[in-house]
């Protein structure tokens, strides 16, 4: 296996796919390793297998990759599927693991393309059996065409919610109830982002056909909704839910939950990159050039992962990135145009002229950065609209933070008490975070538990230090991997 | 927890879950194979409390999904694909060293 | 080694404020395995056998009063504790050390508490988890173990800010000048004047002693780490370099690789670490490795400790082991360096020893 690539990526959806067509077409060796079993990252999960029908049943939004992944395939950029990335490094090295075997490879650049995740909150009853993220449903969908078995129950807030509802109704599933804890002060408070949202009618038109849909007669949608539980046994029965003053009930045999997605910013933060955090929609976020170059020369990232701005801007910010990385690397022509240049920049539709390659590039720069501004627009309203809801991590002490560990709210509040102020000391008091998802699902809760306490925000908050193996790895593969260092002369 | 979408049936291959053989649709993921034709209600067990437990997230995060295949513990289920003849046992308790 | 310090002179009634900065590389106590551990320590060197035996058989007491005052469980193990030998080489190695150990004991009417065990001695101690081929045996203490570090230096700040101690996390200092019998301390929270000064960063301490103009010959030295899922009990005692913690987590250690002053993790080192492990316990080959990290040792020239007054009061404490010597640095040095006659247990860890 070559271990020397001029580019890894490091994700193979919108952002890393685009990024790898477009680097390998400016004659760039790049090699694009990914975790799940074949290409489309989430949003185009498992397309390559999806028939005529799926895609017509998903709409434009799921067909759409289609042809950046047929462009892939047609591109000279190499891939590695169920591969697993364990640690990358400033210089470029880069280990994962595929099929029970870790192996070290190097990049001249690292693109981090490795997406967003649902916003991870704890409540009552989250971890029995039956309560999902909302995501859970297009991942089953697409990979597998599988639907959930009733009755089916939403709650949560954003576009994703309404998403997952439309799906669910197109997919002829029942639910029993959408729970929308939207605050609706928040109608009022996004207000002033509306007009710059309006230069993209058909998004705004979209969201405004789910949610309308979901109002019909018949569908139980709930708005205002302050609070919901998840109740049963040992596997999910029924949800209870609170509007206003009242506290209701409904059955429930899967529960849909969704709060907003957030960057995964794994690599990020093993790289110690510094990451700025956004008040609106609660996250952090990697520091980023308009290209994507982090202050690190050689690590660039593309997609959700360095914002949470949707497919279709995933796709241009990891061209943009590209790019950047194919002009550092030397390979835009200078004054001798190349032919891949040329055959790419005629896929783009773009007229050949005679100026030199540096005003070719930047004027190719400049007209995917508007492409992407007109698919921002409608974020910010989006964002405010959907911004989390104050007492968002204001749970009971009983709920338990940390799955893998089984610690609960009160065991951190506990140790806050006790004068713990920083995540990573207290992660070492309770093991809040020690588990096999390391730190995935409970580090945001318990930052935001402790600013909670201390009356701060997490960006004044230390965040739980991630450390390689960034995904664990058993200690036989870890002995055996086949390093760099094997392999000088 | 989940079914398939439509009684069109596809290829299908058979698994063996915990010495029974089961046939499932190829291609699907183990965890939707488990979730779904095999019919459980959870995935493992919480090796801290003993809780039932089943995939969260499907994509990869939530580690909720871990599996023992073909004898190798502690696989995500939800990102591997079921293949003929696939080893599947659940996860219940801490992992020993004896 | 400033929290121990700093509490036992606040037991003896001193009015102590502890400053400490934030630090990747300068936090020792963040990387340590957690032994309490005498059968390796002071080989030519009876001071320093002496001085660890005498705190680890010390530990016991202190981790009891300890975990009283600050209700925190310290997760204390003693009573085994075993330097392995993978090899027939490094098993006849290490027998010539501990018998020169005992004799150099000998010489002052002392024993020297280990003794070798074979392999099969060895795996009957174990229990049912099967020894690795390379397994030869190693020395075995009746007196050693293992505590957690970080639960250790929480309780005993604890227990010191109880007691009236001032601890100021997060504060560095940027110079330091003596007028007129006082310290005028310039730090990143603000000016402080002070009689005395002890000096326990660690590494840190060069920084600080070079500030009134001193040299300290302290190296560092790096030892990477690796910890596992919780795994079902199977390892009764700590072993060198392989311990399994209180919820069952197996920790792996140790790298000592001279990079000066950097604390990366490398695949390399950790590719190490995973085989060590597996040669000796190879049913650990599907255990997970969930993370691993890295610190700095103090390392002194000679291994031994540094406990000296380079200024009219201004101390400089800084040696390795900071954990097995927690009991008798909380006990043994608050009275010297609140002005009593420096202990003979410490006599010879002073500066001049190095100067040949």
């Amino acid at each position: 296996m070559e271990k020397f690539r001029d580019i890894i990526i490091i994700g193979a959806g919108p952002a890393g796919l685009s990024a790898a067509v477009t680097a390998s077409a400016h004659g760039l060796d790049v090699i694009v390793l990914d975790d799940q079993p074949s290409v489309g990252g989430q949003i185009y999960r498992n397309i390559e297998n999806a028939g005529k029908e799926k895609i017509k049943l998903l709409g434009p939004d799921y067909g759409r990759g289609t042809s950046l992944v047929e462009q892939f395939k047609k591109s000279r950029a190499h891939y590695l599927g169920n591969a697993i990335v364990w640690q990358i490094n400033a210089q470029g090295n880069v280990c994962f693991s595929k099929n029970g075997k870790s192996t070290e490879i190097n990049g001249r650049h690292i693109l981090l393309a490795t997406g967003a995740m649902e916003r991870p909150v704890p409540f009552s009853g989250w971890t029995l059996p039956g309560v999902m993220g909302a995501g859970a449903v297009d991942a089953n969908f697409k990979s597998s065409s599988t639907i959930p078995q009733g009755p089916v129950v939403l709650a949560g807030s954003g576009p994703l919610l309404l998403l997952t509802a439309a799906h669910l109704a197109t997919l002829n599933v029942k639910i029993n109830a959408v729970l929308d804890t939207t605050p609706l002060g928040n109608y009022r408070t996004a207000l002033p982002f509306l007009p710059r949202a309006l230069t993209r009618p058909d998004y705004l038109l979209k969201g405004l056909g789910m949610l309308l849909n979901l109002q019909k007669p018949g569908g139980n949608y709930v708005r205002g909704v302050t609070e919901y539980k998840a109740h049963g046994s040992d596997t999910l029965d029924h949800v209870s839910f609170k509007t206003r003053h009242k506290t209701h009930h409904v059955d429930a045999g899967v529960l849909l939950v969704h709060e907003g997605i957030v960057p995964r910013c794994d690599f990020t933060r093993q790289l110690d990159i510094k990451h700025l955090w956004d008040p609106v929609q609660r996250y952090w976020y990697p520091e980023t050039n308009a290209l994507g170059n982090t202050a690190l020369k050689t690590v660039h990232v593309a997609g959700d992962g360095a914002f949470v701005h949707g497919g279709v801007s995933a796709q241009l910010k990891g061209t943009l990135a590209a790019i950047d990385m194919a002009g550092t690397l030397g390979a835009l022509p200078g004054n001798n145009r190349s032919k891949a240049l040329e055959n790419f920049q005629n896929d783009q539709g773009v007229k050949q002229s005679s100026k030199s390659g540096a005003l070719i590039r930047n004027q190719h720069v400049n007209r995917l950065k508007k492409q992407l501004n007109g698919e921002l627009a409608p974020r910010p309203f989006v964002d405010a609209l959907y911004r989390p809801r104050p007492h968002l991590y204001n749970m009971d002490d009983d709920t338990l933070i940390c799955r893998c560990e089984s610690v609960t709210a009160k065991d951190i509040r506990q140790a806050i008490s006790q004068g713990c102020r920083e995540p990573n000391e207290i992660k070492t008091l309770t093991r809040c975070g020690m588990g096999p998802c390391q730190g995935r699902m409970c580090g945001m809760a318990l930052t935001e538990i402790i600013a909670e306490s201390i009356n701060s925000t997490p960006c004044d908050l230390k965040a739980l230090s991630i450390r390689p193996p960034v995904r664990s790895i058993s200690l036989s593969e870890l002995a055996k991997t086949d390093l760099l260092e094997h392999h000088t002369q | 927890m989940f079914k398939p979408y439509t009684q069109k049936q596809g290829e299908s291959i058979t698994i063996d879950f915990e010495g029974t053989p089961i046939e499932v649709p190829a291609g699907i993921t183990v965890a939707a194979a488990v979730m779904g034709p095999v019919g459980k209600d959870h995935i493992r067990r919480s090796p801290v409390n003993g809780e039932k437990r089943a995939p969260f997230c499907f994509m990869g995060v939530c580690h909720e999904c871990l599996m023992e295949i073909n004898g190798i513990p502690d696989q995500q289920a939800c990102i591997i694909e079921v293949k003929e003849g696939m080893k599947i046992k659940r996860q219940m308790n801490l992992p020993g060293v004896v | 080694m400033g929290a121990a310090v700093g509490l036992g002179l606040v037991r003896s009634g001193a009015k102590v404020l502890m400053l400490d900065k934030i630090s990747d590389i300068h936090k020792a106590s963040k990387a340590n395995f957690g032994l309490v551990w005498s059968q390796s320590k002071g080989l030519g060197n009876r001071d320093y056998s002496r001085f660890s035996v005498k705190a680890t058989l010390g530990f016991k007491e202190f981790a009891q009063w300890i975990e009283q005052e600050s209700h925190i469980d310290l997760e204390l193990r003693l009573g085994a504790g075993l330097v392995l030998s993978m090899g027939e080489t490094e098993h006849t190695a290490r027998q010539k050390i501990i018998e020169q150990m005992h004799q150099e004991a000998a010489q002052h009417a002392e024993t020297h508490p280990s003794r070798m065990l074979d392999r099969t001695e060895l795996q009957a101690l174990v229990g049912d988890a099967p020894l690795g081929e390379k397994v030869s045996g190693g020395s075995f203490s009746t007196i050693d173990g293992d505590v957690n570090p970080l639960l250790l230096l929480k309780a005993m700040r604890k227990i010191f800010i109880q007691r009236g101690g001032h601890f100021i996390h997060g504060c560095s200092v940027n110079s330091m000048e003596r007028k007129n019998n006082t310290y005028l301390i310039n730090t990143t929270e603000g000016n402080i004047e002070v009689p005395k000064v002890v000096m326990a960063a660690g590494l840190g301490n060069l920084s600080l002693a070079a500030m009134v103009g001193k040299k300290i010959p302290l190296v560092p030295q790096k030892g990477q780490l690796l910890v596992t899922q919780r795994l079902k009990p199977f390892l009764p005692f700590p072993m060198s370099g392989l311990r399994q913690t209180g919820c069952g987590s197996v920790m792996i250690g140790y790298t000592q690789e001279n990079t000066g002053f950097e604390v990366t993790t490398t695949p390399g080192a950790a590719a190490q670490l995973a085989q060590r492990a597996l040669d000796i316990f190879p049913a650990l080959a599907h255990a997970r490795v969930v993370r691993s990290w890295a610190g700095l040792r103090v390392l002194t020239k000679d291994g031994a400790p540094i406990y000296d007054e380079i200024e009219e009061n201004a101390y400089i404490l800084a040696t390795h082991s900071c954990v097995t010597l927690a009991s008798v640095h909380e006990s043994l040095l608050p009275p010297w360096i609140l002005g009593g006659k420096k202990p003979d247990d410490i006599h010879r860890f002073n500066l001049e020893r190095f100067h040949v």
